[in-house]
C-alpha cells in the first residue's frame, strides 16, 4: 500500500543579501515547518543560501503571458470577490529558460485579482509566467535559523571539489614512473 | 497551477501542428517546460527516465552508505557522509523533475518499493572493501558525470536544471574516490592490491552503465530526436573508457581485460567484448545483490513509517490548535 502523499512545498531560496528569493524546487511535508527542514537538508547542503520560505503548492495561483494575452477579457471578465483586501507576494519567470523569481507584493481581494494587479504595478515584457500567493501563506526562515541551517555548511571544505588535488597528483606520479622506467631502461 | 492546464483530450487534428512547433522549439534550443504542451510520448519517456534516475540516486546510496561507519579516520568519514547525503538530494531533485510531468511520488515511490521499477545495474554489485568507495566514487560517479554533462542539455527544463545542480556536486564525489585510490596505489603492497581487486570487480559493471550497445537500445532514437539525450549510449561509453584507461594506469593498476588496446588511428581505446548476458541477466534481478538493495529500502521505508505517522498526526493536530485559537 502507497502512503498518502503529503502536501508538496514549493522553496524559494536567496543566494546573497543582494539577491532575491528564486525557485529552487519542491518537497513533501505534512507542514510548513518540516517543509522548512526538508527544503534545508535537499536544497543547501552547501554554503549559497542565506534565506529559505516554503509555499504550498496549491496555495500558489499562476498563468503564462502567452494564457494572458490569448484571452481579451482576462483583465475585465472576472468578479472581485467581497473578502478582505490582502497582500500577495509576486514571482516572474523571465524568458524562456529562467526560474521564478520574488518580484515584489500587491494587494488582492483574490489571487486573480491580485495577479491583476501585479500585471500592471509590475508590467514587464519578457515575463513568461506570472505566480502570487498570499504573503500570509509563506513561511520564511529568520535570520535565526541562519546559523543553524545554512552557515554550518561553510566549514565543510570537503564538499568542495577544489579541495582534491587529484589530476595533479595523478601527473606527478604518472612522470615519477615514467622517469622509473627509462632509468630501469638504461 | 504552473498556469496552462494541459487538455489531453484536445482535437487530435490539432495534434500535428502541434508537434511540428514543438520539435521547432526543440530545434531552436528552447527548453520545454511544465505547462508547455508535449507530445504523450515525450511526456512517458521522461517520466520513464527521470524516475529510474532518481531511484538510481536513492538506491546508490546503499552500497556507500554501509561503509559510513567503517571509514579509516574521521576525515574520510565526513567526506563519504556528504557525499551519501548528497545523492540523498538529487533522488529528491528528481523526485520533483518527474512530479512537474504529472507523476506522484507515492506512485514512484510504490513501484520501486515492490521491485517494478528498475534503477541503476551497477548497484546490484556488492561493495566489498574500503577500496570500493574509491573505485565507486572515480568510475561509477565519473560515468555518471558523463551521462549527466549530457542531460543538463536536455531539452526537458526541469530535469535539465536538476542535471546542472548535481553535476556541480558529483564532481565531488569522483575527486574524494580519486583521491582514496591514489592514497591506496601510492601505499603499501597490500593497499595497491586492494585497488586492483576493486578495479578488478568493478571495471566491467561500469561499463554496462552506460546501457546496451546502440544496435540493441530500443529507446535511443526517441530520447535523441527529442533532444532528451543528445549522444548515444555507444559515444558516451567510449569517451569514459579513453578518459579512464590512461588514468588509472598512470598508478600502475591494470584492467581486467586482455584484449585492451590503443587504436592509434582512432585516438580510442578499445577493450575486448562487454558481457551483455550478465548485463540483462542483472537487470531482470539476478544480479548478487538485487533482493538485498530491495529488501535494505523496504525496510527504510518501513522502519520511518511511524516517524511519518507522528509527523502527520503532529501536523493534524497543530492545525486544530491554531484553527480554534
Ligand atoms: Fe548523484
Ligand atoms: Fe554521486
Amino acid at each position: 500500500m502507497p502512503d498518502t502523499q503529503w502536501p508538496e512545498y514549493v522553496v524559494f531560496q536567496q543566494d546573497k543579501p543582494e539577491r532575491v528569493h528564486h525557485y529552487a524546487g519542491g518537497v513533501h511535508a505534512p507542514d510548513a515547518e518540516v517543509a522548512l527542514l526538508n527544503a534545508r537538508d535537499v536544497f543547501v547542503r552547501r554554503p549559497e543560501c542565506i534565506s529559505l520560505w516554503v509555499v504550498r503548492r496549491d496555495l500558489i495561483f499562476g498563468a503564462t503571458s502567452e494564457e494572458i494575452s490569448l484571452d481579451p477579457n482576462w483583465f475585465t471578465q472576472f468578479e472581485v470577490p467581497e473578502g478582505r483586501i490582502e497582500k500577495y507576494a509576486v514571482f516572474q519567470k523571465h524568458g524562456p529558460r529562467g526560474v521564478h523569481e520574488y518580484t515584489g507584493t500587491v494587494e488582492g481581494r483574490s489571487s486573480r485579482d491580485a495577479l491583476r494587479a501585479a500585471l500592471t504595478v509590475y508590467a514587464n515584457q519578457d515575463v513568461t509566467v506570472w505566480w502570487v500567493t498570499p504573503e500570509e501563506a509563506i513561511r520564511r526562515s529568520t535570520s535565526d535559523d541562519i546559523a543553524a541551517l545554512f552557515a554550518i555548511a561553510e566549514t565543510k571544505f570537503y564538499r568542495d571539489e577544489g579541495q582534491y588535488r587529484t589530476q595533479e597528483a595523478l601527473r606527478k606520479i604518472k612522470a615519477m614512473r615514467d622517469k622509473e622506467q627509462s632509468s630501469h631502461g638504461e | 497551477m504552473y498556469g496552462a492546464t494541459i487538455d489531453l483530450m484536445d482535437d487530435p487534428r490539432d495534434d500535428a501542428e502541434k508537434l511540428a512547433a514543438f520539435e521547432a522549439r526543440i530545434a531552436a534550443g528552447e527548453k520545454i517546460e511544465p505547462g508547455d504542451w508535449m507530445p504523450e510520448e515525450y511526456r512517458k519517456q521522461l517520466i520513464r527516465m527521470i524516475s529510474q534516475h532518481a531511484h538510481s540516486e536513492v538506491v546508490g546510496m546503499l552500497p556507500e552508505g554501509t561503509y559510513i561507519t567503517k571509514a579509516p579516520s574521521l576525515r574520510r568519514k565526513l567526506i563519504l557522509l556528504a557525499k551519501v547525503q548528497d545523492e540523498g538530494g538529487h533522488g529528491q531533485y528528481l523526485y520533483h523533475a518527474a512530479e512537474t510531468l504529472g507523476a506522484t511520488r507515492e506512485e514512484m515511490l510504490d513501484l520501486l518499493l515492490t521491485g517494478k521499477a528498475k534503477y541503476s545495474n551497477i548497484f546490484n554489485y556488492p561493495a566489498l572493501s574500503w577500496a570500493d568507495m574509491g573505485i565507486i566514487g572515480w568510475l561509477v560517479d565519473g560515468a555518471a558525470i558523463l551521462n549527466q554533462t549530457m542531460l543538463a542539455k536536455a531539452s526537458y527544463g526541469p530535469y535539465s536544471r536538476a542535471m546542472i545542480r548535481i553535476c556541480a556536486e558529483e564532481n565531488f564525489h569522483m575527486r574524494q574516490g580519486q583521491d582514496i585510490i591514489i592514497t591506496l596505489a601510492i601505499g603499501t603492497p597490500e593497499q595497491k592490491a586492494m585497488a586492483q581487486d576493486a578495479l578488478n570487480r568493478w571495471w566491467w559493471p561500469t561499463l554496462m552503465m552506460f546501457g546496451p550497445p546502440d544496435t540493441d537500445s530500443p529507446n535511443s532514437t526517441v530520447l535523441i530526436r527529442w533532444g532528451i539525450k543528445t549522444k548515444t549510449n555507444d559515444e558516451l561509453r567510449q569517451t569514459f573508457i579513453n578518459q579512464m584507461v590512461p588514468e588509472l594506469q598512470s598508478l600502475g593498476l591494470e584492467f581486467p581485460d586482455p584484449d585492451l588496446l590503443y587504436d592509434a588511428e582512432s585516438g580510442n581505446w578499445i577493450t575486448g567484448p562487454i558481457d551483455w548476458d550478465e548485463f540483462w541477466r542483472v537487470i531482470r534481478g539476478d544480479g548478487p545483490m538485487n533482493k538485498e538493495r530491495l529488501g535494505a529500502r523496504r525496510a527504510a521505508h518501513e522502519d520511518g513509517q511511524w516517524v511519518r505517522e507522528a509527523l502527520a498526526a503532529y501536523a493534524e493536530k497543530h492545525e486544530m490548535t491554531s484553527a480554534v485559537l
